[in-house]
């Protein structure tokens, strides 16, 4: 019905139009210009393994990339430390709480100070620090803050300005003490201890200067920020117990004077220290030019055995400084 | 259904999609005479036939990278003219033929007898293909284009309606009632 064999023998009869041999030729030359033009710009090799050259190198940088931010974790995290092996050692050694185990990797490795790759991150730091909310915000620890608080305290990690302050016998005792610590306290024992030390450390100059001290020369890659904040303390502690020497009277014994000089802000007495060590040790750290003025000003207050073993000490640590006028006396006994 | 895409005409589109240029030399002179009646009996004037033709032609080649063997080569060549002639359908003043709307086409039962009722005209052969080209140029562009389609490229009603878009039941009322009229105007019903 749809196909007629006349029609159809009538209709090829009638019709033979074909295209014009030029638009023949234009359309073979449009296709061999269309045709070239990919196969020369995408050369076999990219179309063959253009595709897999391209995954292997994301793969590659994907993994690289892990690397790299593995590594730098845990520096975003945990600020980078001398003590962080010893630190994990003692921490090794403490009873773990639940929640605390499962917050902070006990097995991973200590982190490596970079210096070289030039991140430190130092807010973010700060702001992951488990301590830095606690020192930034809480008030000082008090002999009469709650046991709640310590215990709180204890469930975090151990500021590092804290340890720093302690002498390294303190901060990084041996295991055996550590795990004598560990046996005698009910619940994070170390830590309280810590807390409690440092309250007691506010109050007792003689274990501050001596910490200051045995600090110095235990760690000696102490950065310079962290000097120069120390010797700002010493340096206010000087002025004050310049002051409180100043309000004593004159003619009273040099031990009070000593023991006024001494900064003692909790209120708890001082233990008696003979006034040249405690004079020798304040100024250790001092730039000889200030230690020389503190010799001057103990000498004009009167104070001249101290003044004297001050100069002794000063002259043992720098014999060839020169000295002031006022100082020329005692250079030649 | 016929449906035999393993012929010749698939496998040489095929071999010029993967770059080889001989294989379009092959198939352009295969069918482009028939592609260049179709457009020439559609549109009635040769230069338009020329242009669509080419476009045609020139959109296979563009398109080549992204053809795969779902039908015969034909009903893939004659859908991109199809596509073609109703773009150009479309830019004329006139705008798409009525025929392609409606879904049988016009009825038109009889063909004026006046037409074909000439003897003269079936003792001339010549004259018979002439009136027949006429008649079919006188045909709606819908059943012009289904006939075209089945004499050009030799399709069957279901390639039609794949090239035409249209279903099959629309194809073959179309056909059907192209032939009709061309017998009534050839005098041969």
């Amino acid at each position: 019905m749809e196909r007629d064999a006349r029609l159809e023998a009538l209709y090829h009869a009638a019709t033979r139009d074909e295209p014009p041999h030029a638009l023949d030729d234009a359309i073979r030359a449009a296709e061999r210009a269309v045709s070239s033009k990919p196969r020369s710009a995408v050369s076999p090799f990219s179309r063959s393994w253009g595709v897999p050259v391209s995954i292997a190198a994301v793969i590659v940088l994907s993994v690289s990339l892990v690397v790299v931010i593995r590594d730098e974790a845990p520096e975003m995290v945990k600020p980078p430390r001398a003590d962080a092996p010893a630190m994990s050692a003692e921490r090794r050694q403490e009873p773990v709480a639940s929640d605390r185990a499962s917050s902070v990797p006990e097995a991973s490795p200590p982190p490596k100070p970079k210096q070289s790759n030039g991140i430190r991150l130092n807010a973010p730091q700060q702001a992951l620090r488990p301590d830095a909310g606690i020192r930034d915000n809480a008030a000082p620890p008090s002999a009469t803050q709650p046991q709640k608080d310590a215990r709180a305290m204890g469930q975090l990690r151990p500021a590092p300005s804290l340890l720093a302050k302690r002498s390294p016998a303190e901060a990084f005792p041996a295991p055996g003490a550590a795990r004598d610590k560990a046996s005698a306290s009910d619940e994070q024992p170390s830590l309280k201890e810590e807390m409690r030390r440092d309250d007691d450390a506010v109050g007792e100059p003689k274990t501050r200067s001596e910490r200051n001290q045995s600090q110095a020369k235990a760690t000696p890659s102490v950065s310079a920020e962290t000097k120069t904040q120390r010797q700002r303390e010493l340096e206010a502690d000087s002025a004050d117990s310049t002051s409180r020497a100043r309000v004593a009277a004159a003619p009273e014994s040099k031990p009070a004077a000593a023991a006024a000089a001494a900064p003692s802000v909790s209120g708890t007495p001082a233990k008696p220290a003979s006034p040249a060590a405690d004079a020798m040790q304040g100024y250790v750290d001092l730039p000889p030019e200030k230690w020389l003025e503190r010799i001057a000003d103990l000498r004009k207050q009167g104070r001249i055995e101290e003044a004297k073993a001050s100069f002794t000490a000063f002259r043992k640590r720098y014999p060839e400084h020169p000295l002031p006028a006022s100082l020329k006396d005692w250079a030649n006994p | 259904m016929r449906e035999d895409i393993t012929s010749g005409d698939e496998v040489l589109m095929e071999r010029f999609r993967d770059g080889e240029s001989g294989a379009f030399d092959v198939l352009y002179g295969r069918h482009k005479g028939g592609l260049f009646r179709y457009m020439l009996r559609q549109c009635g004037n040769r230069g338009v036939a020329e242009e669509l033709f080419q476009d045609v032609w020139m959109n296979l080649i563009r398109a080549r990278a992204a053809y795969t063997v779902q039908a015969k080569f034909t009903t893939y060549l004659y859908r991109l003219a199809h596509n073609r002639l109703i773009d150009h359908y479309r830019s004329q003043a006139g705008g798409m033929p009525a025929s392609f709307d409606a879904a049988d086409g016009p009825v038109l039962d009889n063909i004026e007898a006046g037409r074909n009722s000439d003897p003269a005209i079936g003792a001339d052969n010549r004259q018979q293909a002439a009136r027949l080209l006429q008649l079919i140029g006188e045909l709606p562009e819908a059943q012009r284009e289904a006939f075209l389609l089945q004499q050009e490229s030799d399709m069957s009603v279901e390639e039609i309606a794949k090239a035409t878009g249209v279903s099959r039941e629309t194809a073959k009322s179309r056909l059907r009632y192209a032939i009709n009229k061309l017998r009534l105007g050839m005098g041969a019903v």
